[in-house]
């Protein structure tokens, strides 16, 4: 039981920590016009882990926000949905970069104090 | 094996508002199909391929909330506090006094045993209940879809601490009680005044011939007095309302004022029982064959309201006093504390 909740909380906390990385990472790699499930691959291959029901929906999102321009190409007879990062997510995404490496260099100091501690 | 792609695009869309369906149902076809395609490229069976997706994407109705635009609760918790203020003052009061005019309407009518009564007494109540918490309800949902998430917020401004309360809000009266209680009495004394000024009941009967009318509840020849006095110790009940959100808390002046307020009623009711009958003696006879029986007289219907008037009095004092107390051993235990 206890062990259950610990495993919850950690989940949560995982997926908190996981969460913004993605947005990071789909706008980054969609510079390359590219559909959703070549995009997931391409994550995975990347180490980033993200399930295929949060991204459809997270794509659709940042394309609602302007951050991504999307095309249908109806070539072959099923329409496929092409992501490609918009100006607006191309800005968006140099400040969050800044901001992950600013983030990054905060966290790794206040690690190695508290292991000093 | 596609018919299970439509099942599961159609159980996603079901789950949404009917104007994003159509939209939400391409994007996950789409996103379907491509993973099939590339499963299938990758040498899986159609079948197993579809099957596989579908896995991967989950129970169709979550995949169709995180397409949602609009949100998925009724009240928000910007609204609910407020919300659940007003349904305890309101919905206590209104079954309470439903339950009672059912239940003497119904011994009163059909000569029905005490048991029979309360039972109608209950049910109408219940009844009633509903009735009141479904309005209330969708009172809030609509102000919370009109004036935004935050009630009284100014969603233009940034907070500032300027806009903090001046005390800490330890506040034991709160605006939801007292917004319920003015409520409650003004709606009261609306049917009454109303019902004696102009005539109109509020209890419409149709008869055989099949028209209609409207029979006053309570007795229409009451002189203007009584009315003019109802209507006085209605403001002095809404007056102990509003007196009691400027206090904040219960204090003992605010105890005095309620025993004040809750003689007067008890005062008023008792004096208008002995002198005239409380309920309309056409009411009676029109619900009951027997000529409107003992009701009509009114004797016996005065003695309930009156003992009903006192107990609910007597209650409401004991509250107030308990409420007091309550409040005051919380300030001595902050007291010493500090």
């Amino acid at each position: 039981m206890a062990m259950d909740t610990n495993d919850a909380v950690l989940t949560t906390h995982i997926q908190e920590l996981r969460r913004g990385t993605v947005v990071l990472s789909v706008l980054a790699l969609l510079q390359e016009p590219g559909y959703g499930y070549a995009l997931l691959e391409a994550l995975e291959t990347a180490g980033i882990e993200v399930d295929a029901n949060t991204l459809y929906p997270l794509l659709r999102r940042l394309e609602k926000q302007g951050l991504l321009t999307s095309d249908w190409d109806t070539e072959g007879g099923r329409p496929r949905k092409y992501y490609r990062t918009s100006d607006l997510g191309k800005d968006i995404l140099g400040t969050l970069a800044g901001e992950w490496e600013r983030l990054d260099t905060s966290v790794r100091a206040i690690l190695r104090k508290g292991g000093a501690s | 094996m596609s018919s299970l792609i439509e099942r599961y695009v159609g159980a996603a869309a079901n789950a949404l508002p009917e104007g994003q369906r159509a939209e939400v149902r391409k994007e996950i076809r789409a996103a379907i199909d491509e993973m099939v395609e590339l499963r299938i490229e990758n040498g899986e069976p159609e079948n197993a391929a579809v099957r596989a997706a579908l896995e991967e994407l989950g129970d169709p109705r979550q995949l169709a909330q995180q397409y949602r635009d609009t949100p998925q609760y009724l009240i928000g918790p910007g609204w609910f506090p407020l919300y659940v203020e007003v349904l305890k003052r309101v919905l206590p009061i209104g079954v309470a006094v439903i339950a009672v005019i059912g239940m003497v309407a119904k011994i009163a009518s059909d000569d029905a045993s005490l048991p029979e009564g309360i039972a109608t007494g209950v049910g109408s109540a219940v009844e009633i209940g509903i009735q009141v918490l479904l309005w209330i309800t969708v009172g809030f949902v609509i102000a919370e879809r009109a004036i935004g998430p935050h009630p009284g917020a100014d969603r233009d401004k940034a907070w500032t601490i300027d806009d903090l309360p001046a005390a800490p809000d330890n506040r034991q009266i709160g605006l939801g009680e007292t917004v319920g209680t003015v409520l409650t009495l003004l709606v009261m004394g609306a049917l009454v005044i109303i019902q004696q000024v102009q005539g109109v009941g509020f209890f419409i009967f149709g008869d055989d011939a099949g028209s209609w009318d409207s029979i006053p509840l309570i007795n229409p020849d009451l002189g203007t007095g009584w009315v003019i006095g109802f209507g006085a110790v209605l403001a002095a009940s809404i007056f102990v309302a509003i007196a009691g959100y400027l206090e904040r808390a219960y204090t003992f002046r605010l105890v005095v004022l309620t025993a004040v307020e809750n003689a007067l009623w008890v005062g008023y009711i008792l004096a208008l029982a002995a002198s005239e009958p409380i309920f309309n003696p056409g009411f009676a006879r029109r619900i009951s064959d027997e000529g409107g029986s003992w009701w009509a007289a009114g004797d016996q219907a005065n003695r309930i309201v009156a003992i009903v008037i006192i107990a609910y009095s007597v209650w409401d004092i004991w509250e107030a006093w308990n409420r007091y107390r309550g409040n005051r051993n919380v300030s001595d235990m902050v007291a010493i504390a500090a």
